[in-house]
């Protein structure tokens, strides 16, 4: 059983969870600020990931992030990063794709706060910021847990995105999506079979965990007829 | 208290401007009546800063929370003020001590307004757990504990049951009178204004049709119009009265033409009410009843 693959999954799906999370928290809560006709612009860009086949969303960031490209330059040349075939370049092209999975749901969980909790917290002499961590953060965890379970999922499955942009360096960027395909091509199948199965365990428990977790939380939320 | 200011609002019909011209004076309360869509929440919502006017002016107390010429718009949570929403919204992730120390961080005043509100006992509790009218109350408290210089009371017993009503607006009236707190109460109830407000603006479609006072509008609304049978009596100082049955009603502006002797007849009367005094029980006794009224 080869584990590398796995846990450089894991970690890339720790690190694009954290970066995402950190990222969609503020930028959910300024998209609800915005007007409505800017604001679905908007979504409809971050939500291009949902729709888009891996390959091309990778064929794009392979250009976008290469040595030759503008960026990849100014990255080269100011602080040496290369982001094509690095574990580095793997968590930005991870964040890009695994995007619409972290925000949606927090989005969503702040689009369904009632405006007048958010307006009495202002009342009560909070900013925006103070009104961000001490009422809307607090009062949406159920939707927090959930869009960090459903991106660090989704990252651990990604393979399109993560072949182009990253390719198949042993202990670098080979996840382990990646060393399942590479064991079904070199017909090694016992060992597709092993991380195969890990990954399904893995992702089974993290979904029915999703799923106890989004009953529990319409139970609690039905209404009581006693 | 100076307001004039001017919004545009859409509504199902179109657009629609809100015209808002008002002078209040320190401590009164003011009460704004009229038809639901007329513009009443959206004026309070102006002078909370939820919502900017398109230009105009607000002052409080000397201080201009809004002047477009100027450019000044100060942000709701720089303005002193305590909003008692409709529904009573609470942060359902704080207990009710919690919910107030959003507000106010001295622990003192926090249980003095517990006391006030009469849910000294619930400070633990969680707002799921509260009844409308005990989340109204903490509602009330939470408005009040930042000691705002100014209290907007937006429909804050439509979703009451009477009794409730009655006790959420009695602790309103007493911080009210206590505090000398320049308040403003939308209701589409005229009873709730009459009893609590000093003066009464009505909004229609966004313009202040009328501007009355407590007293004058008592003159105008406590009324009734009913036909009495029953005979006209005239006492030795000319006054005249109609008796029927067990009431009397004294009369006025009776024409030289009208029946002045005992003898029956049948007339439409209209009942202007001064004064309502309950007798057989005192009046402390009996909910909702509170000194003159």
């Amino acid at each position: 059983m080869e584990w590398g693959p796995l846990f450089l999954s894991i970690k890339l799906a720790a690190c694009t969870t954290l970066i995402l999370f950190l990222f969609c928290v503020p930028f959910s809560y300024v998209l609800t600020l915005l007007n409505p006709r800017l604001r679905s612009f908007i979504e409809a860009g971050s939500n291009l990931p949902l729709v888009l086949p891996p390959t091309v969303l990778g064929f794009y960031l392979l250009i976008f992030l290469s040595p030759t490209s503008a960026l990849g330059e100014f990255l080269e040349s100011t602080i040496s990063l290369r982001l094509v075939f690095s574990f580095e370049g793997l968590v930005f092209a991870s964040c890009i794709y695994s995007f619409p999975f972290m925000l949606q749901p927090i989005l969503a969980g702040m689009q369904s706060l009632p405006r007048q909790i958010i307006e009495l917290s202002y009342i009560l002499g909070k900013g925006r910021f103070q009104t961000l961590l001490r009422v809307i953060i607090p009062m949406i965890k159920p939707h927090l847990v959930k869009a960090s379970m459903m991106t660090f999922a989704h990252t651990i499955g990604e393979f399109g995105v993560v072949l182009m942009v990253g390719g198949n360096l042993p202990g670098v960027t080979r996840v382990a999506s990646v060393s399942i395909y590479d064991h079904f091509e070199k017909m090694n199948y016992a060992q597709a079979h092993y991380t195969s199965l890990v990954l399904l365990v893995f992702s089974f428990t993290l979904l029915w965990f999703l799923t106890t977790l989004t009953a529990s939380d319409q139970t609690r939320n039905a209404p009581k007829f006693s | 208290m100076h307001l004039n200011f001017h919004k545009k609002l859409w509504t199902e019909s179109g657009p629609m401007p809100l015209q808002v011209t008002l002078e209040l004076e320190p401590g009164a309360l003011l009460g704004i009546h009229g038809p639901s869509g007329a513009g009443k929440s959206m004026l309070l919502r102006c002078i909370a800063g939820l919502e900017r006017p398109d230009e105009g002016r607000i002052e409080v107390d000397g201080a201009v929370w809004f002047d477009s010429s100027q450019e000044i718009f100060v942000p709701p949570q720089h303005r002193k003020i305590g909003f008692l929403f409709q529904d009573s919204p609470l942060f359902s992730h704080l207990s009710v001590d919690e919910n107030l120390k959003f507000a106010c961080s001295d622990t003192n005043s926090r249980k003095g307004l517990l006391e006030k509100v009469g849910l000294t006992g619930l400070s633990k509790a969680y707002p799921s757990a509260l009844s409308g009218g005990q989340r109204q109350r903490i509602a009330l408290a939470q408005a009040l504990a930042r000691q705002p210089s100014l209290l907007l009371l937006d429909e804050p017993f439509s979703s009451l049951d009477p009794f409730i009503r009655t006790s959420i607006q009695n602790l309103i009236e007493d911080f009210h009178k206590r505090c000398s707190l320049t308040s403003f109460l939308v209701s589409h109830q005229m009873e709730d204004l009459l009893r609590m407000a000093d003066r009464v603006v009505e909004v229609q479609e966004g313009k202040i049709i009328s501007d009355l006072s407590r007293n004058q509008l008592l003159e105008q609304t406590a009324s009734k119009s009913l036909r009495v049978q029953g005979e006209i009596i005239q006492t030795s100082d000319l006054n005249s009265y109609m008796i029927s049955g067990n009431s009397v009603y004294p009369l006025n502006g009776m024409s030289k033409d009208s029946p002045t002797q005992r003898q029956q007849v049948e007339m439409d009367i209209e009942l202007k009410v001064k004064e309502i005094r309950v007798v057989g029980k005192k009046e402390s006794e009996i909910p909702g009843i509170n000194g003159n009224k």
